[in-house]
């Protein structure tokens, strides 16, 4: 039997529950040899680490979980644990730190402090690593988060709501936002699937829609030319999401996963996050995209944690003041968090791809805005990398780096076992991170 | 008041940061710097009509506009990813961008559309049945659960068919065997056979038997005859056809009732008239959806997509809904598109008609100009002010208009910061969605008042009613009767009335969205006073300083204690002493707006000093001198003006502002004299290029 992805799901009948299909063989043809794709993941957590709790006493393969990162023993060997990594361009003007602390997680860029106008960032690194590999999936990258919005007045101390909200940024000036729906993320992953098509109609539709997009980007760039600067960067993202969509469109391969049941529309937050991390773990196993980000929250969260019985919100926790008791509660969330992110790295690691996990073919990249709610520093991040990108990755220990290396060395080094090398990142990356 | 005050008045208004000292911070000033639109060095002259970049439809805006369109209860954009936000608000067109993935969604939102407003109209089928064995056949008997027929014969009944159109016969049976033969069995309706069938099926299994035919409407008969009998007497072998029910289920594809959507949409047969139909649709639908006429090449470039589906040897109407998904999909919809004669020109140029009627529609509904305002533009008349103004005042008639409640008051007042927030039900037992819901809808009903009544805008602080339902009359303590909101005064203060309530910043809502989930915040409150209503936001707290206050400085001690020892440090004086007294005016009321008159044991004291020297006795004082504040009606304007146009306010708009706020009364300004002020300003009217580097 062969799946054609398009015979998978389709417009309405995406409203039918999928049945739970064993797992064709194989990756797509153009995805490379078996068991080789590599995949990035960033996992933003907000509002900082309490980091008594997280940074372990000593470094090198022996060094032991604290309570913070105990609930990844069972993936240890495939961590690295960095400390004192800086990622200084994020200080921002005054106050603010949550904003351009988020703004700048991926990017390393020092932002322009503007409620609305003059957005400017620089390219995330998971951006640059989607453009690199646009060619192999269907889509070439997925931002995730839980939080939409909903925010009211300024985001952070006249810092845009969107430097506030996204941590993936397609340029300087355009930042992506996530999708928060997991019933629109499963039906973006599985878009087109309709097991009852006939290959005549399935051609049909492609052609149609290969049609109305033709017709919306000629429309679209002769609209162009009539607009002032500033306009055409705004129909230049519409441009832009038009040729992605044409290049979904025209990418017929096949799927080979486990597709999860479409999710509903009732969960709790607990629930919210387990669904986000299991799309994420079906489109890195169906090969629909390779580049995930994923927000736990929105930059400085005040999202309350009474579920696990932590009364008050987070990011008034978190300001924490030295008291034992903020501390408690901190840790509290911080175990919370990490145990959400063994949940992905445990499953990721289970699924094999050929005598290699998915997660051993992955970088997983974890880590906050700030170090810690009291100082906000954007010194000795808490830093969790994950996943080995086929061996590339020296995993299984602590490295301390006292505060002389950046973050965005830290991607450079990414980028290199990405098979994405760059020669310079964000402000102040120069060389790739040595790993020891 | 004097012009030159209004303008002194709103010079503090604008930057990123007002110090409290009152000095005024360049926003622009170290690396940060935002620069002028168009990126040039030149800074804007002061009256400069400014420009807004090409707007997005925002969510609310998609789900509006769809639903003036189509006459749909659809709201797709509920799925789109959120807006970002500047300057306090969704609508800002420099941080409206577009994700790939929303494209993606954008598709699917006009698939979603169009299936449901252009599908053919295809009546309900309806199902008759009869059980046999209530029916008489020509030959056999009743059973128990069907009908004998021993011998070559038929059953038969007749239905009556609602119209025109295919329908689908059939009838449930089954043989009893005997002999070379299965049992055969002819079913009909009218004259026509429509099959003639063997029954292989026993009675633990029996088998339908069906067939279509084109009918006309009214009586038809329905028969199944059995054919070819069978009996040996030496055996007693007997071969019988049972019939368990017949029954017709129908129509299916015809035309009989209509699709209202459709209609509004397709006046024309398209079936039948084709291309030129189509053309029609695309010329009258698709001058409403892009907001402005469509010249005749961009029909011929839309009809482009009917082609394609006529030539794949589709119908027409398939064609239309490809060329209306092109319509929907187009930048054009999408995009709120303002053109320039030169768009490297700064030379301000009136809007053209049809641009104008959006950003009115926008403004005043966050949706799609109605017929009305584009016949308007039509005609060329919304450069007329007297018709701008009655236009203004038709849509704010409008129900529409609600959407400035909805949208505006939502963000403005943080109304809709209720949907997040939440109390912690540990200090707050009494708080859950139905109180939520009640503080939503009374901050909603309230303000409403200010849009449908022309009233000062200072009374949105110092009105002395409000609207209660039951839940809410109890978290007041408040009487009321009846199910349902219903406005209470709360009489004068001196008259021995309710002295806690009245007014805006006196409602649980406003109260409990500037709380923390477990204690009141004076520090916000004050802030969001300064910030909202008076647009003097203090500058953030440096930060490397400890800025919160946690249960275990509270114990035993009255969060004015706690503020007060931290007022102390001078660094902290000289913005707290301005927040500080404003929220600690509201301190009778708790983290979800509840009165108390205790806290932690000890009385609550609601007074306080004003940097001013003004003296508070509690909440009604600080009412009275806010709402006495020149600032207010200015911040009231200044709001207005950036929801309105959708950019941020400018130096360059200060003089503009300080003459919309005195034209429309100064201190005796309302919503309304202050949105025709905004709609008939020169920068609402008009637009520039800016520099092409």
């Amino acid at each position: 039997m062969k799946l054609s992805r398009r015979h998978f799901l389709g417009g309405a009948a995406a409203t039918v529950a999928l049945p739970f299909l064993p797992s064709l063989f194989g990756r797509s043809a153009q995805a490379g040899e078996p068991g080789t794709a590599k995949r990035f993941l960033a996992f933003y957590v907000p509002c900082g680490i309490h980091m008594k709790k997280w940074t372990p006493s000593t470094t090198g393969a022996d060094y032991q979980l604290t309570p913070i990162l105990e609930p990844l023993s069972a993936v240890k060997q495939k961590l690295l644990v960095l400390s004192g990594l800086g990622n200084a361009p994020l200080k921002p003007e005054g106050a603010g730190d949550h904003a351009a602390g988020t703004a700048g997680f991926l990017t390393c860029r020092h932002i322009t402090k503007t409620s609305g106008e003059s957005i400017r960032n620089g390219i995330s690194i998971d951006q640059v690593f989607a453009n690199a590999l646009a060619e192999q999936t269907r889509i070439p990258s997925l931002q995730l988060g839980i939080d939409g919005g909903g925010g009211i007045g300024d985001c952070d101390s006249g810092y845009s709501c969107a430097y506030a909200r996204n941590i993936s940024w397609a340029s300087e000036t355009q930042p992506l936002p996530k999708m928060t729906n997991p019933k629109v993320v499963f039906d973006s992953l599985f878009d087109g699937f309709d097991p009852n098509a006939t290959a005549e109609a399935i051609a049909r539709r492609r052609k149609f829609r290969s049609s109305v997009l033709d017709y919306v980007n000629q429309d679209a760039n002769s609209l162009k030319n009539k607009l002032g600067k500033t306009d055409q960067r705004k129909l230049d993202e519409y441009l832009s999401g038009v040729r992605s969509l044409e290049q979904r469109v025209q990418d017929a391969t096949e799927l080979a996963c486990d597709p999860i049941e479409r999710p509903g529309d009732n969960y709790t937050f607990p629930e919210h996050v387990k669904l986000m991390l299991d799309l994420t773990v079906m489109a890195f196993q169906c090969d629909v995209t390779r580049v995930v980000s994923f927000m736990l929250g929105n930059a400085g969260s005040g999202r309350s944690y009474e579920f696990i019985g932590v009364s008050g919100a987070h990011h008034q926790i978190s300001h924490h003041q030295d008291l034992q008791e903020n501390f408690d509660k901190l840790t509290a969330i911080d175990i919370w968090e990490v145990t959400q992110l063994a949940y992905l790295l445990e499953r990721l690691d289970a699924i094999d791809e050929g005598g290699r996990s998915i997660l051993d073919n992955s970088a997983v990249f974890f880590s906050s805005e700030i170090e810690d709610g009291n100082s906000h520093s954007h010194f000795n991040m808490p830093i969790v990398v994950a996943g080995g990108l086929g061996g590339d990755l020296p995993t299984g220990r602590h490295i301390e780096y006292g505060n002389k290396e950046p973050v965005a060395n830290l991607f450079l080094r990414l980028a290199q076992g990405m098979g994405v090398p760059q020669s310079a990142f964000g402000d102040d990356g120069t060389a790739p991170l040595d790993l020891g | 008041m004097r012009r030159s005050t209004w303008t002194l008045m709103l010079a503090t208004l604008f930057g990123a940061g007002v110090a409290c000292t009152g000095v005024v911070e360049d926003p622009a000033s170290g690396k940060s710097k935002p620069g002028f639109p168009g990126g040039g060095g030149q800074q804007p002259q002061d009256g400069d009509v400014g420009r807004v970049t090409i707007h997005r439809l925002n969510r609310v805006e998609y789900n509006n506009t769809v639903r003036d369109l189509f006459g749909t209860s659809l709201r797709p954009a509920d799925d789109f990813p959120a807006d970002d936000h500047g300057y306090g608000f969704d609508n800002i067109a420099d941080v409206l961008s577009v994700s790939p993935s929303q494209l993606e969604l954008y598709e699917r939102a006009a698939d979603l559309l169009l299936a449901e407003s252009l599908a053919l109209p295809t009546p309900d089928a309806e199902l008759s049945q009869v059980e046999a064995e209530t029916l008489s056949g020509s030959v056999g008997a009743a059973t128990a659960n069907g009908w004998n027929l021993w011998a070559n014969g038929e059953v038969s009944t007749t239905f009556s068919l609602p119209n025109d159109g295919r329908y689908v016969v059939s009838a449930r049976v089954w043989q009893q065997a005997a002999g070379p033969d299965a049992a055969r069995a002819t079913l009909s309706i009218g004259s026509d056979s429509l099959g003639t069938f063997d029954v292989n099926a026993g009675s633990d299994a029996p088998q339908v038997i069906s067939g279509e035919a084109q009918l006309s409407g009214g009586s038809k008969v329905v028969s199944v005859r059995f054919e070819n009998d069978f009996y040996d007497e030496a055996s007693g072998a007997d071969r019988n056809l049972y019939v368990d029910w017949l029954q017709v289920e129908g129509p299916f594809g015809t035309s009989a009732p209509s699709n209202a959507q459709r209609d509004a949409i397709v006046p024309c047969d398209i079936q039948v008239e084709g291309e030129k139909c189509a053309r029609q649709v695309l010329t009258d639908f698709g001058k409403r959806a892009w907001r402005r006429p469509l010249t005749v090449a961009e029909v011929d470039q839309l009809m482009g997509l009917y082609q394609v589906a006529v030539d794949e040897g589709q119908d027409p109407n398939t064609g239309l809904t490809l060329a209306l998904k092109g319509l929907l999909l187009s930048s054009q919809f999408i995009f709120r598109v303002e053109l320039d004669p030169d768009p490297a020109s700064l030379e301000p140029h009136p809007l053209g008609q049809y641009e104008l009627a959006s950003r009115l529609s926008y403004f005043l509904w966050s949706s799609t100009p109605d017929d009305e305002l584009l016949k308007a533009a039509d005609d060329g008349l919304l450069s007329d002010q007297g018709t701008l103004e009655q236009q203004v005042r038709r849509m704010l008639s409008d129900p529409r208009s609600s959407a400035l409640v909805e949208n505006f008051a939502g963000q403005w007042l943080f109304i809709r910061a209720l949907d997040a927030h939440e109390p912690d039900t540990n200090y707050f037992g009494d708080y859950d969605d139905a109180l939520r819901e009640s503080l939503r809808q009374e901050m909603q009903l309230f303000f409403e008042d200010f849009l449908r009544e022309n009233r000062p805008i200072t009374e949105l602080l110092t009105a002395k009613y409000s609207y209660l339902d039951q839940r809410l009359a109890r978290h007041y303590g408040v009487q009321t009767s009846g199910a349902g909101f219903q406005r209470i005064d709360f009489g004068d203060e001196s008259g021995g009335g309710t002295v806690q309530r009245g007014g805006l910043l006196r409602q649980a809502g406003l109260l409990t969205v500037t709380s923390y989930p477990t204690r009141t915040s004076p520090v916000k409150r004050g802030k969001w006073v300064l910030e909202q209503l008076l647009c003097s936001a203090p500058p953030p707290p440096p930060s490397d300083v400890v800025t919160d206050i946690t249960s275990d400085d509270i114990a035993g001690k009255t969060l004015r204690e706690v503020l007060e020892a931290h007022r102390a440090n001078p660094d902290c004086a000289v913005c707290h002493d301005a927040m500080d007294p404003i929220g600690l005016a509201f301190e009778n009321f708790n983290g979800i707006g509840a009165y108390r008159s205790m806290e932690n044991g000890k009385p609550i004291d609601p007074t306080g000093q004003l940097p001013d020297g003004t003296q508070l006795t509690g909440a009604s004082d600080l009412v009275a001198a806010v709402a006495a504040d020149p600032r207010y009606v200015g911040c009231v304007a200044e709001k207005l003006f950036t929801y309105g146009l959708g950019r941020g306010p400018k130096k360059s708009d200060r003089t503009r502002l300080a003459n919309i706020v005195e034209a429309a009364g100064g201190e005796q300004a309302s919503l309304e004299s202050l949105i025709l002020g905004i709609v008939t300003s020169d920068a609402f009217r008009m637009r520039r290029g800016e520099e092409q580097l």
